[in-house]
């Protein structure tokens, strides 16, 4: 299981990374989450949505309903010029932190055992 | 959140599942249309995804519904991302949990009760003050017996060295390890930082013409000032007493001797020990000490003959007292100790036939704790201040249940108030909260009246259990803190009940006038009722075994007179010399019947000494209590002989050659009734043969049993002269023996006591106990008496009209009366059942067993605290019970 605290650092990050490629809703950014980290980070799934909300507030995402094919209205959210920009910074960050593990753990291996 | 319905429905219709769910959300106030509608597809596309796997639709719902059981949460979180200030926080439209606005309503509210239903406040008031005042009183003594030592800045690392030893298969424990053992032990063990030792003096100090008869003088060792803190008003704590010949006088006992003049560097004679030089004056020893000396004087001041005190490892002398260093452990220490004194004194002591064992006692645990032999001054019991925290526990639970009963008894007005509040929005919680701050309110207005209380009862309190705790015991922080808690637990503890049974109702009942009152409520009422009954009867049977056990111990045969004989402390070489003169001038008085001289008098500890009996090996000891006396020992104290003569002055080798025993050393010798002509002796060499048999009679306290005892003719080791009297004019006649006392002994004073009353002075912690428990039995039967006068005139007032209709249709009053204090005697008799076997096993397990001569605990002592119980509840109830039945029922019914 992944820390309390780490899920909710990573979980915006996630979302938008997911959005980069295209307008997604709810539900499959979700199930992409889940399908990616294999079951590893299982989100309290409702709680995405006042995320979402959140990020639309901060100019992040836009939504719109569409219809789905059984007549059912479904909300997209995508990314906005803004939140693409936000999306490669803390990609970057994200990652220089992940380069930053990998070389300390190079650098700094366990003790021999004797 | 599953709807409820769902679940029992047998065939499962999903859309309307998901309608019941959609209005469950729906009622959450932060989802907006649109979220809902999201919210849903979402559950959607989870039960079709679901769908697949699991067996049925219904279920694949119930785990896509189950997602949102923290729907709390989830509308808090919908707030907070839709909320532009970004304020974090509880949504608007939850109500705050404290709106101060309310809290002056709420002690108007209280204000107002109080103004309107005087008596109920009244009853609930004092009684809570009651048992407050008890309790901090309680909690006064306790804290103070606690402080006993502790005001040492190295209290934590002091421990004094006590000692057992095995004599003969007995093993007898002493607060007094030789003195040869605290430096010896302090030279090989390095967490022995330092050590001193106190030996008890009483002597006659001269200074110029004037003479004064001194007690708690102590030879203590030069470290004393480094392991006790004594604030030194002049002189140096470090050389005060390094000087042989230094003498450390107290404030008071400075000032006895010198008045106003400076004592530093005079020179005071004390009578064994020649001239000492005053080194050092210090404050006078707090009251809260295990030990209280007015003088020190260095210990190396001993000398000559009496300084084999100080080395000899078989002699016992005084205490000693060991001072840790940091961070040591007294357990290692003491693990230690053994090896070490078989190094010094293991072969004499298995010769003699010893075991020694040396242990450690923490400082702070002698005055509780301690009960050994040679205490250095009567100590406190561990076992009081559990006796006492439970009493005052239970007295505030009596109180406690005044107040729970009363509120709920009353419940039919506050039922109004809760039904309007309801409606005007009030949460549950809040009136929780509400009735907690209503009960806190009353605790705190108790512990002040409690506070005035203890304020007044202080002095008297003070002089029964022999302290000086003042009121500025209550500065300190720790206390405050302690009372603060003793008020919100009280409030709490009383107020829990009446808040969540007051706050459940329902508006529609209260306002349809549905509820009766809190009669529904009784069973726990009357469970309540009978709680504090149970309590008050235990304490009165407690109280009347107490006293009866005094009583019996008073009042048993001692197989000695105890009355009319007047002890004098012989401290006098000069009438030591002159005993028989001394003796027959005493006797020239008519009112003197028999003098004696005795090593102690009945009650005092006596020597125990080891003896040979003739026959045994040599290595077969016996240990044996003895007294020392002169002649006529036996008829001034009127004791019998059961076999053999008295010591007699025609037998004139009875000093050598004689010896008396008492029938339980008789019956361990072995001897039963053929003692006489046996022959016991300290060493096989010099045996005495035994010419008397003496009835067993108490030389020690009732507390204590008969142990087997032998009488020596040896008048001069005697500590008292014993004076039989036959007279009316007691005062008359000792004047006489203090003038011919002074007529021998022109330099130490006179001083006496009666036999009778040192006697019963023994079974003083008793006696304080006796009146302690009778005086709270008192208040908790008050307190009860006072919760049921109040459950009466609610009874009574409840069935006013129902009394009405009885008197009309021809009911008596007898039989009204009967009808309504019908229950309240159920309870007290139900309390009855309940209180008697608990108070007989812990009567009898935990106090009465200890007493080797005991009172039996007789069906009367119970039955009469039963009798008295019911008693006191019929009368209490009886004035409203007969009040409501004298009512003209033209009143009662008039109303409507």
């Amino acid at each position: 299981m992944i820390a309390k605290t780490l899920v909710a650092a990573s979980t915006r990050p996630l979302v938008m990374t997911i959005l980069r490629s295209g307008e997604n809703y709810g539900y499959q950014i979700i199930q992409s989450v889940r399908r990616f980290s294999g079951g590893q980070l299982d989100w309290s799934e409702p709680m995405l949505y006042p995320l979402l909300k959140r990020m639309e507030r901060d100019g992040l995402v836009k939504s719109s309903w569409k219809m789905t094919d059984n007549k059912r209205p479904r909300k997209y959210y995508r990314l906005t010029e803004k939140g693409l920009r936000q999306q490669s910074l803390e990609e970057e960050q994200w990652f220089m932190i992940s380069g930053l593990f990998k070389k300390l753990l190079d650098t700094n291996p366990l003790p021999e055992l004797p | 959140m599953v709807p409820k319905e769902i679940k029992d429905k047998g065939s499962f219709d999903l859309e309307r599942a998901i309608a019941r769910w959609k209005k469950e959300i729906r009622k959450r106030e932060a989802f907006e249309d649109g979220d809902i509608v999201e919210l849903e597809g979402y559950l959607r596309d989870k039960i079709e995804d679901l769908a697949g796997r699991m067996e049925s639709r219904e279920a694949a719902f119930r785990q896509a519904a189950s997602e949102f059981t923290a729907l709390e949460e989830l509308d808090a979180d919908y707030f907070r991302a839709r909320s532009i200030s970004r304020f974090k926080g509880r949504p608007t439209w939850r109500p705050p949990r404290f709106l101060p606005a309310l809290l002056s309503n709420y002690f108007k509210v209280i204000a107002r009760r109080i103004r309107r239903q005087k008596a109920y406040s009244f009853i609930t008031l004092i009684g809570l003050a009651v048992g407050m005042t008890c309790c901090i009183m309680i909690l006064f003594w306790i804290l103070d017996e606690l402080s006993y030592d502790r005001y040492h800045e190295k209290a934590d690392r002091i421990h004094r060295l006590v000692y057992s030893e095995e004599i003969g298969g007995i093993t007898y424990d002493y607060a007094l390890p030789s003195f040869a053992a605290a430096p010896a032990f302090s030279a090989e063990l390095p967490e022995i930082e330092t050590y001193t030792r106190l030996w008890p003096r009483a002597g006659l100090f001269k200074y110029g013409e004037k003479t004064f008869d001194e007690r708690n003088i102590y030879y203590a060792d030069k470290d004393f000032f480094q392991i006790f803190s004594h604030a030194f008003i002049e002189g140096d704590p470090a050389t005060a007493l390094m000087e042989p010949g230094s003498v450390v006088l107290t404030r008071n006992s400075a000032k006895k001797i010198f008045g106003d003049r400076n004592p530093m560097g005079q020179t005071l004679n004390l009578n064994a020990d020649g001239d000492l030089k005053v080194t050092g004056i210090v404050e006078n020893t707090p009251r809260n000490s295990h030990f209280h000396f007015n003088y020190l004087v260095s210990i190396n001041t001993i000398q000559g003959r009496r300084a084999e005190i100080l080395e000899n490892w078989l002699l016992i002398a005084g205490w000693s007292y060991i001072l840790l260093d940091r961070g040591a452990d007294a357990a290692q220490v003491e693990k230690k100790l053994p090896p070490l004194t078989d190094k010094y004194i293991g072969t004499k002591a298995r010769e003699v036939g010893q075991k020694m064992l040396f242990t450690l006692q923490p400082l702070t645990g002698i005055h509780l704790q301690s009960h050994l032999e040679g205490e250095i001054e009567a100590n406190g019991d561990i076992r009081y201040v559990y006796i006492f925290s439970l009493i005052a526990a239970f007295i505030l639970l009596i109180a406690c249940i005044n107040f729970m009963n009363l509120s709920t008894a009353r419940s039919a007005d506050r039922g109004k108030e809760v039904g309007l509040r309801k409606v005007l929005g009030a949460h549950r919680k809040r009136l929780i909260f509400q009735f907690l701050t209503e009960s806190i309110g009353f605790s705190l207005l108790s512990l002040g009246l409690a506070l005035c209380a203890v304020w007044i009862m202080l002095p008297i309190s003070n002089r029964i259990a022999g302290k000086d705790i003042h009121m500025t015991t209550l500065m300190s922080p720790s206390v405050i803190m302690g009372l603060f808690l003793l008020m919100v637990f009280t409030g709490l503890a009383a107020g829990c009940y009446p808040a969540f049974y007051l706050s459940s109702f329902q508006p529609i009942d209260t306002i349809r006038r549905k509820l009766q009152g809190g009669s529904r409520k009784s069973n726990f009422r009357s469970i309540l009722v009978i709680l504090q009954f149970s309590i008050s009867i235990i304490l009165i049977i407690s109280t009347l075994v107490v006293l009866k056990q005094l009583n019996f111990m008073k009042n048993q045969k001692l197989g000695f007179n105890k009355d009319q004989v007047l002890a004098v402390n012989l401290r006098s070489q000069a009438i030591r010399d002159q005993m028989d003169v001394f003796k027959n001038e005493l006797k020239k008085h008519p009112a003197v019947e028999e003098v004696s001289f005795s090593s102690s008098i009945p009650g005092e500890p006596t020597a125990v000494l080891t003896i040979n009996v003739e026959g045994e090996p040599e290595d077969v000891t016996h240990s044996l209590d003895f007294i020392f006396c002169g002649y006529d020992f036996l008829k001034t104290y009127e004791i019998e002989l059961a076999a053999g003569r008295d010591f007699s002055k025609q037998m004139g080798t009875d000093k050598e050659k004689a010896v008396l025993i008492n029938e339980a050393a008789a019956v361990k010798l072995g001897w039963g009734n053929e003692a006489v002509g046996k022959k016991i002796g300290f060493s096989p060499e010099n045996m005495r043969s035994i010419v008397g048999v003496v009835e067993d009679f108490h030389y020690r306290s009732l507390k204590q049993t008969i142990s087997p005892l032998a009488i020596l003719l040896q008048p001069e080791r005697t500590g008292y002269i014993s004076i039989r009297l036959n007279t009316d004019n007691v005062n008359q006649t000792l004047v006489y023996v203090e003038k011919t006392y002074k007529n021998f002994e022109k330099e130490r004073g006179f001083q006496h006591l009666f036999v009778d009353e040192y006697f019963d002075a023994l079974y003083n912690s008793e006696e304080r106990l006796s009146r302690i428990v009778s005086f709270f039995s008192f208040i908790a039967i008050f307190i009860a008496g006072l919760g049921l006068f109040g459950l009466a005139s609610f009874t009574a007032e409840q069935n006013r009209k129902e009394i009405g209709i009885r008197k009309i249709l021809g009911a008596s009053v007898g039989s009204i009366v009967s009808r309504l204090s019908r229950d309240f005697l159920k309870w007290v008799l139900a309390a009855n059942v309940i209180a008697w076997p608990v108070t007989y096993f812990v009567l009898k397990n935990y106090w009465l067993d200890d007493f080797p001569f005991r009172t039996k605990m007789s069906l009367i002592l119970f039955i009469g605290a039963g009798f008295l119980a019911v008693a006191i509840a019929l009368l209490t109830v009886s004035y409203q019970t007969l009040k409501a039945a004298l009512e003209d029922p033209v009143t009662s019914l008039r109303y409507e």
